[in-house]
């Protein structure tokens, strides 16, 4: 078990020092994350009080484009490189790819959500910060469901014809759970949660998260055998 | 409600598409068994 | 050969049985009328897609398994009938919601979850076409058609949620005797039609493969 985690952290780690030499990676999602939530804005119109009612649908459509983007970096950095290859070769269990790769993800994503949050709550006029907590819990839960499918699908589909076209056909479907979750959490945060509706939401997407996870990590080795 | 058009277009769409199905296995079934 | 002759009679026989049953010998339904009839054929057809959809399910465990391309190859013919079944239940669904709704579309759970699922199988086979080896499309496949199926339950539970705040659309779901025996036969026929089309895609994809594996260079 450990040995899985510290592997993980291996590839974590050089997935990570890999973005940091070059940062390119990082700036074009955040630049592109800015970008979606203009176009929202602009097909919306300039009805402020109307984007602040649809403020969660849209961070959270925002946050899939942007993350299916990275996501198809993610295994392709090694395609170019011949190197998944090289770390199949390496011995001990598969799923500590997944699982690196599933890190370094959540990593970016997190640095994209804290950023695009309060971007959105300027733009669409919202006021986050009375509810952080729960905020947070959801924002988590969401971005771990997308996270823990889109490495998956990335994973599957590293070796297909126009991969660019058959990720988001595996993965939108995949994920309609967690945008129906991640987006009724927010709206009920940002309302007050009037009807008690929040744990409900809460409790769907953590089962998602376990069942996604526990399926994907069972699934994972046959995807990379050769 | 009562207007037979919902039905004719029902059963229609759906038995001319296990049709077209067929069709299209045994246009299949007869290029394999040629080439083989 | 022969087997496979007979059972496609019997599920010619069994399903014009039921057709027939179901457009002229019931009476028209007391509170639908004449559309009503829709349903001897709409269920059934959805028993067809959801029994796809489950076998393709667990021909996918059985390959992941025992990696035998025969259950890839079994899924695969599971897939297509079950893509065809679900494209024409939406179908059905919609030229019956239109006279009894009135619209053609409803945002319901069951509704939603079954167009979902077409969109995932058809991604199944497109991911198919995507790879010459068939042991990496198999593989491929496998994976799709486990976590496809996974996930029914929780996509049909976030749908429902989603939707809890609507009113749902109300469907009469008493039924007399007579109508109970034709929609019991239409289970069993569509389900006998079911299988002779699976073996018979079956039969072809393994034909399809032993010429795929032959490759170019030995053809005649």
């Amino acid at each position: 078990m450990s040995d899985l985690l510290r592997r993980a952290s291996a590839i974590l780690r050089k997935d990570l020092l890999t973005e940091l030499r070059t940062r390119q990676g990082i700036s074009a999602m955040l630049s592109f994350a800015a970008l979606v939530l203009f176009l929202f804005s602009f097909a919306i119109g300039p009805n402020t009080a109307l984007l602040g009612q649809l403020a969660g649908g849209l961070i959270w459509v925002a946050i899939i484009f942007t993350g299916t983007l990275s996501l198809s970096r993610a295994f392709q950095t090694e395609e170019l490189a011949g190197g998944i290859r090289l770390l199949r070769a390496y011995p001990g269990d598969p799923r500590a790819i997944l699982l690196g790769k599933l890190a370094g993800n959540l990593v970016l994503l997190s640095i994209l959500e804290i950023l695009l949050f309060p971007a959105a709550g300027i733009l669409f006029q919202v006021d986050f910060l009375p509810h952080l907590g729960p905020l947070l819990l959801v924002a988590a839960l969401g971005t771990f469901g997308f996270s823990i499918v889109g490495t998956f699908f990335s994973a599957l589909t590293v070796h297909a014809r126009a991969r660019e076209l058959l990720l988001p056909l595996l993965l939108f479907p995949a994920l309609i759970p967690v945008v129906l979750g991640a987006v009724g959490a927010t709206d009920e945060i940002l309302k007050g949660d009037p009807l008690g509706r929040l744990a409900g939401w809460v409790q769907l997407l953590a089962s998602y998260d376990v069942i996604l996870f526990v399926v994907c990590l069972w699934i994972f080795p046959v995807i990379l055998e050769e | 409600m009562n207007n037979p058009m919902y039905l004719v277009a029902g059963y229609g769409i759906t038995f001319v598409a296990i049709l077209a199905y067929l069709l299209h296995l045994r246009k299949r079934e007869r290029d394999v068994d040629r080439e083989r | 050969m022969k087997g496979q002759k007979t059972l496609g009679l019997v599920s010619l026989v069994g399903v014009g049985a039921c057709t027939i049953f179901a457009l002229f010998v019931l009476p028209p339904d007391r509170l639908q009328g004449e559309v009503q009839r829709l349903l001897y054929i709409h269920v059934p057809i959805a028993w067809v897609a959801m029994l796809s959809f489950f076998m393709v399910f667990l021909m996918s465990l059985l390959y992941v398994v025992q990696r035998k391309l025969k259950w890839d190859l079994m899924a695969l013919a599971a897939v297509e009938i079950g893509v065809l079944c679900t494209a024409l239940t939406l179908v059905l669904g919609s030229i019956w919601a239109k006279p009894t709704w009135g619209v053609w579309w409803e945002w319901d759970p069951r509704i939603t979850t079954t167009a979902i699922l077409l969109i995932v199988y058809i991604g199944y086979l497109i991911v198919r076409s995507m790879s010459d080896d068939p042991d990496q499309r198999a593989r491929w496949a496998s994976v799709i058609g486990i976590i496809g199926f996974v996930q029914v339950p929780v996509v049909y539970l976030s749908v429902f949620w989603w939707r809890s705040l609507h009113q749902p659309p109300s469907s009469p779901r008493s039924m007399a005797s007579a109508f109970g025996t034709v929609m019991l036969l239409s289970f069993v026929a569509y389900t006998v039609a079911f299988t002779y089309l699976m073996i018979r895609r079956y039969r072809l994809a393994q034909k399809e493969l032993a010429i795929e594996m032959r490759g170019p260079e030995e053809a005649p």
